[in-house]
């Protein structure tokens, strides 16, 4: 449910679209099952119906050596860009504009989505090695050539974006670009084989840390 | 890309240029300074002026004002910045100018986009 795209190696003719599109299949894992108030979606297929893409920025001043989590969900202070409708998904193209400062990903709050498997190799802020582990910088997904998606449906637990502005300035600019793939949902009740291969599996965010 | 002549003769020494465009920066461009009608020599200073976000450790945060370029322009001179003098020289929130002095022929001109 968290992709990280890096640059394309080659170009292919026809191109091929970044976003969901009409008619497209997603399938959400056996592990949404885990997930509470989302568990309805688990296994399940879906045909998009409808899509609408919604631009959106998103700006913090931050000074040096300081974060500010940005929450994405829809709880108080948070900014609102998970659904309402249990028919629809997002996918959240993110880029961000130029600057000297680090993202961080949490999910849930409080639990780092990139780690190793040594039990030291957490990211954290105050190591001056362990603050790269994980981050994602400016320049992995500029906000001109978006390359993390995110995908959010209702009550999804909230994602956090830990912004922090790294040495070097005394304070940063932080631009988030977002486009906001909103996508209309139709379960198919009985897919076909070649349905399910052609679909987009949406993996809850437990199968991305073993 | 836009760009502003003023004279710098301001009560409270301070031009406004141009208000944060809350998703961009400022990235300066061109400067002239004028000064050939000025009164005396005159410090001419690039100020940036934003609020910054709450953040882990600053839950009330205060307007900031730093100064971004700061340079002396004699008595009858005129100085030119370009792109290559100015790089790097950036605003996060709103682009000021301010004079040591306010003095109503010293004359400016700055150019910025916004990235």
């Amino acid at each position: 449910m968290i992709d990280l795209r890096p640059p394309t190696e080659a170009t292919v003719s026809p191109g091929v679209p970044k976003l969901l599109q009409d008619n497209y299949f997603v399938r959400f894992s056996q592990a949404w099952k885990e997930s509470g108030e989302c568990a309805y979606f688990a296994g399940n297929l879906y045909q998009i119906k409808r899509t609408n893409q919604v631009p959106y920025d998103l700006h913090y001043i931050i000074p040096t050596a300081d974060f500010r989590d940005v929450d994405l969900s829809n709880v108080a202070g948070g900014e609102r860009i998970y659904p309402e409708n249990t028919k629809t998904l997002y996918e959240v193209a993110l880029g961000f504009k130029p600057g000297d400062y680090l993202v961080d990903i949490f999910l849930p709050a409080g639990v780092d989505v990139s780690r190793l498997e040594q039990a030291n190799m957490i990211p954290n802020l105050a190591n001056v090695t362990l603050r790269y582990l994980g981050a994602v910088k400016p320049s992995d997904s500029p906000y001109d050539d978006k390359r993390l998606f995110l995908y959010f449906v209702k009550d999804l637990e909230p994602i956090i974006l830990r912004t922090y502005v790294d040495g070097g300035v005394a304070f940063e600019k932080c631009v988030f670009g977002l486009l906001v793939n909103k996508c209309y949902l139709q379960q198919v009740v009985s897919p076909t084989s070649e349905q399910v291969k052609l679909a987009k599996e949406i993996l809850y965010y437990t199968e991305m840390r073993w | 890309m836009p760009s502003l002549v003023t004279n710098l003769a301001a009560v409270g020494l301070v031009t406004v240029i141009a208000t944060e465009k809350p998703n961009a920066k400022k990235k300066i461009t061109a400067l002239v300074i004028d000064n050939a009608a000025g009164g005396g020599a005159r410090v001419v200073q690039i100020q940036d002026r934003f609020m910054p976000s709450i953040t882990n450790l600053v839950p009330a945060p205060g307007v900031q004002t730093p100064s971004r370029f700061s340079v002396t322009i004699g008595a009858t001179n005129v100085w030119n910045f370009d792109e290559v003098e100015l790089d790097n020289v950036e605003v996060l929130g709103q682009l000021e100018l301010i004079i040591d002095i306010a003095d109503a022929g010293c004359i400016a001109t700055i150019a910025w986009e916004h990235e």
